[in-house]
């Protein structure tokens, strides 16, 4: 019941900042210097009728905090606005193109958690030891590339010189094996891999540094805890302290660290969506700025926000449900 | 709320930085730590060149006119000037590095498809990383040290406000606002100082954050009070006294945001949002090597490995100087 | 008298840093008797907690156990014999790391550690770690060792254990949890138990009840305990025998009441002497002179006595063992202090230290010539 309730708190809590989300989208798409239609239509000649027509359609001849209104209204609905150039809902839009996106960035977590964790016990473990140094220089140098040069070299070596993975696109299971022409689903799922692997490194890496480097100060801080000398002065064997007493405790700021760097993690999408030519958000959101075009680009523009806070609010309740310690709701 | 927000507060360094120590000796715990003297050695290589290009190019633009005058080329002492395409007769486009067996020793990294010395683009190019990344942190150091100080010494309401519209800001991923901003802000046409502003507005929320902490802990000492208690003005506080008790941490914060905002400027370069041809800058001219991905392998080398040896000073140089600072986080 | 059941002979244990060697604990020897509580007394530095670590070979890096002999029950915990190239190695009987592991620790010899706040895993329930560590050093079952944690959490009288077998530690009060350590220790009916300061972070009136209940169960389970406090009236309230340490060393060793009616050295003087007790004022309290020195630079002679009223010219030269020095019903009473005869080194004829004898460097003609 306490989990139920902090859940529907935190919820609550999180509609001020989903409101000003679309606040700060509106007023910059409304600050725009310039004629927003003209600019829309890119130098186009056009007649003031046209102009005119447009103008009325998307509402652009009313006052500002009407508009708003407006654009609420339709949001509130699922409704995003209709982007003029795909003459397409922007909604539907944005639905298609979530998918990749959202691959793209769960697997790299899932490959960051599965590299960062080991490597960071292992330094923690084995301090100043040549496994703790050569895990801090992946984790400095994880920190200090770019995710989109990683991506380019990633193409360079194993697309271009080696030729053994595929350096654009993805390929999506939810399509099944008969569109892409693959016997069965076991090609299909070796295809999805083998597409996805190197935007999957490009864009965890950054990830993987970070947690290394948080799981490796975490380990080593309860390694030392009391809870720890206390289960040696039992008798307890080093591999259960490692894996249950010191592990469980060092887990729980890796959950938060993971829901706020999924901000970087969204961000750096859109970049590896670019390199690798993936047909995400983030490179809809390319495609939407080219052409100017409004509705679309805040619409991504919320949608992503929305899955970023939707992301905090799902870590910050599995550290609650993680750690007793946690008051649910309570402000402590 | 308890964790979410606990931890944002917490992300920055630790909030007791001990006051007692001097510069002196921070630079002289810095300089102990083999690594953070790399990262200083780094930095100090790369404001260097920075600063002698910046003044190499303007003189030469003083002097001799405009970038297309030929004139200007020949006349720079060490460098071909980094912008300027090569008379048509002249071009050699494309030559690979020096190590190659069609390479040549007068362009050590080989020449881009202008026809231009590749080695000058690559040192040129730090002018443009270093003071886009040192000034969008200026912005948001101050920026952030405003709102912070103003929130955290006033508290209540206007706290609350400040608060959560920082908390908005943090809730778009810091790529996609800067682009959405110069895009919208520009009217469709980007430009480095677009760029520039729009990251500094981004990165002000970070800064205000643990600045606001730091009021918040230094606005409870007693010498705050005896100021309140006898009469001081409110903005006189803040100024005299709360930010200068709270700048320690923020200082190093600001060492690694650095770091952090030529990543994010590269990213913003390399999608065609920050600096525009014909520039020198590596983001951008990894953005015109990925169309020669498959033809000239060292156009996407080079300038991600500037990248990545600039941040990496600077975080090395942050990490140092944060351990020097805080003796709590001796790992 | 019957073999002891813990033997401590010369125990030395020492922390490499950059800063150089600290002796941490410097030559201590010791007995630990069936059914016995013994004291080991001090100020926070003296090296108490290490001393009673290495009683497990629990000493952490950069700490190192380099000398000196400790036995249990006939087994060797920690010796060291010399090689063929008199090298020091370790002797072949010394029991393995696995075997302190699964033999000693836990299931012969428990700890009590002194901070119920951090000693318990903040993620798991306390039964569940009550029962980890009976499972682990009883060979019971799951579900016998929940009967048997149940059981042991309502012995240190926790009410409700059956409930609150399944709550976590920050559910529990400091008090609760000292308890919740204290059945840990008796839950895996060891032989002995060492309590390092359990009482030093819980208020008076639960440090009470704690030492109530830790005497009805030493009773009943006839454990013998090694106390760990800087209280003198802890000791007297629980202990029989007493060890007072300063410096890495122990300087008196007696049983209790001739430790308090027959002080033999001046730093247990001063220690009783800072003791507030209800027969004597606030004025009457006497703080002892100075602060403790660091153990990686100790004074010559005797450590004590730079801040020791009886200290004479003598001191500073003679470093003295731990002798006896007198007899009571056949017990020694052990104390490190020259004025005693036994030591016979002239401390009668010797010159008293001035008040401050810390600032004689470059006094002229000061009483070293």
């Amino acid at each position: 019941m306490g989990l139920l309730r902090y859940t529907i708190v935190r919820l609550i809590q999180a509609i001020p900042v989903l409101i000003g989300i679309t606040v700060i989208t509106f007023i910059l798409a409304n600050v725009a210097p310039g004629d927003p239609v003209r600019l829309m239509l890119q130098g186009q000649e056009v007649d003031q009728e046209l102009i005119d027509r447009i103008e009325r359609q998307y509402g652009l001849d009313r006052p500002l905090h009407e508009r708003y209104v407006a654009y609420m209204t339709n949001l509130l609905q699922g409704d995003l606005g209709y982007s003029i150039h795909r003459d397409r809902p922007v909604t539907e839009l944005i639905i298609q193109r979530s998918g990749p996106t959202l691959m793209l960035v769960l697997s790299a977590y899932a490959f960051a958690l599965a590299t960062a964790i080991p490597l960071g016990i292992l330094a923690a473990t084995r301090r100043n030891e040549p496994a703790d140094h050569v895990s801090r220089i992946v984790a400095l140098v994880g920190v200090s590339t770019p995710s989109f040069w990683i991506g380019i070299m990633l193409i360079l070596i194993f697309a271009i010189q080696l030729g053994v993975l595929p350096s654009s696109g993805l390929v999506y299971p939810w399509w099944g094996p008969e569109h892409y022409g693959y016997s069965g689903y076991v090609e299909l799922l070796f295809q999805t891999i083998r597409h996805l692997l190197l935007p999957m490194i490009a864009l965890g890496t950054l990830q993987m540094a970070t947690l290394m480097r948080v799981e490796r100060t975490q380990m080593i801080e309860s390694l030392q805890g009391e809870y720890v000398k206390l289960a040696r002065a039992y008798g307890v064997p080093e591999r259960t302290i490692l894996r249950k007493h010191a592990f469980q405790v060092a887990q729980l700021p890796i959950i938060t660290i993971v829901g706020l760097n999924l901000s970087t993690a969204l961000g750096g999408a859109v970049l590896i969506e670019y390199v690798f030519n993936i047909n995400g958000l983030g490179r809809l959101l390319l495609e939407a700025i080219i052409g100017l075009d409004y509705q679309l680009i805040m619409g991504i523009t919320v949608v992503i926000g929305t899955m970023f806070v939707v992301g905090v609010i799902i870590t910050d309740i599995s550290y609650a449900y993680v750690d007793p310690r946690v008051t649910y709701g309570d402000r402590d | 709320m308890a964790i979410g927000e606990s931890q944002l507060d917490s992300d920055g360094p630790s909030t007791d930085v001990d006051a007692q120590f001097g510069w002196r000796y921070t630079f002289g715990k810095v300089m102990q730590d083999t690594t953070a003297r790399w990262g200083l050695y780094v930095v100090a290589v790369v404001l260097f060149i920075s600063a002698y290009t910046l003044i190499d190019s303007n003189l030469s633009r003083l002097t001799f006119g405009a970038v297309s005058d030929f004139a200007a080329a020949e006349a720079l002492p060490l460098f071909e000037h980094p912008e300027r395409i090569p008379p048509p007769g002249e071009i050699e486009s494309n030559v690979p590095p020096a190590f190659h067996p069609d390479g040549t020793l007068s362009h050590p990294l080989g020449t881009d498809p202008d026809g231009r010395d590749y080695f000058t683009r690559i040192v040129y190019g730090a002018q443009v990383s270093v003071s886009v990344g040192i000034v969008s942190t200026l912005i948001g150091f101050v920026g952030g040290t405003i709102i912070g100080a103003v929130s955290g010494y006033y508290g209540g309401w206007v706290d609350d406000v400040l608060m959560r519209i920082v908390e908005t800001v943090y809730a778009i991923p810091p790529l996609i606002l800067i682009i959405v901003f110069i895009v919208f802000v520009s009217g469709g046409t980007p430009d480095i100082r677009y760029a520039i502003v729009g990251v500094g507005i981004t990165f002000i929320p970070i800064f205000a954050r643990i600045i606001r902490s730091e009021v918040l802990s230094v606005r409870e000492m007693d010498y705050i009070e005896a100021a309140r208690a006898s009469g001081v003005k409110n903005r006189d506080i803040i100024l005299r006294h709360v930010i200068p008790n709270s700048f320690a941490p923020v200082l190093v914060y600001a060492t690694l945001q650095i770091g952090v905002t030529i990543l994010v400027v590269a990213g913003l370069s390399f999608l065609g949002f920050g600096a525009q041809p014909p520039t020198p800058d590596w983001g951008q001219m990894l953005n015109v090597s990925h169309g020669y991905m498959h033809s000239n392998v060292w156009l996407s080398i080079w300038p991600g490995i500037a990248i990545l040896v600039t941040i990496m000073g600077f975080n090395l140089f942050g990490d140092g100087l944060q351990d020097a600072l805080d003796p709590r986080i001796n790992d | 008298m019957a073999e002891p059941l813990l033997r401590v002979d010369n125990l030395k244990t020492q922390f490499f840093t950059d800063a150089g060697t600290v002796r941490a604990v410097d030559g201590i020897s010791f007995e630990v008797h069936e059914g016995e509580i013994v004291g080991l007394v001090g100020e926070s530095g003296a090296g108490k907690s290490v001393a009673s670590m290495s009683l497990l070979r629990l000493v952490e890096s950069p700490g190192e156990i380099v000398g000196g002999e400790i036995t249990y029950r006939g087994e060797t915990i920690f010796g060291l014999e010399e090689g063929p190239d008199g090298e020091l190695r370790e002797r072949d009987d010394m029991l393995s790391n696995e075997e302190m592991r699964d033999r000693i620790r836990g299931n012969e010899i428990a700890v009590i550690f002194q901070d119920p706040m951090e000693s318990l895993n903040p993620v798991f329930t306390v039964g569940g770690q009550l029962r980890e560590f009976i499972e682990l050093n009883r060979g019971l079952g799951e579900d016998e060792a929940r009967e048997e944690s149940v059981e042991m959490l309502r012995e240190v009288g926790i009410p409700d254990p059956a409930e609150r077998y399944h709550e976590y530690p920050h559910q529990f009060s400091g008090g609760m949890r000292q308890r919740v350590l204290i059945a840990m220790a008796l839950a895996c009916e060891p032989n002995l138990i060492i309590a390092d300061e359990p009482t030093t972070a819980l208020d008076v009136t639960v440090e009470g009840q704690i030492l109530e209940l830790v005497d009805d169960l030493q009773a009943k389970y006839g454990t013998s305990f090694i106390w760990v406090t800087h209280d003198m009236g802890v000791v007297a309230e629980i202990c029989d025998r007493v060890n007072v340490m300063y410096l890495g060393e122990i300087i008196e060793q007696a049983p209790v009441d001739e430790l308090f009616h027959d002080t033999k050295h001046p730093y247990t003087t001063a220690l009783l002497n800072s003791m507030p007790r209800p027969d004597r004022t606030v004025e009457e309290l006497e703080p002892i002179r100075g602060v403790m020195p660091e153990a990686i630079n100790p004074p010559s002679g005797c450590r004590f006595h730079p801040r020791c009223p009886d200290a004479r010219e003598v001191c500073k030269r003679v470093h003295p063992g731990n002798e006896v020095v007198d007899r009571a019903d056949g017990t020694p009473h052990r104390a490190a202090c020259v004025k005693h005869d036994v030591f016979d080194v002239g401390y009668d004829e010797s010159v008293p230290l001035e008040e401050e004898p810390q600032v004689t460097a470059g006094t002229p003609g000061g009483e070293d010539r």
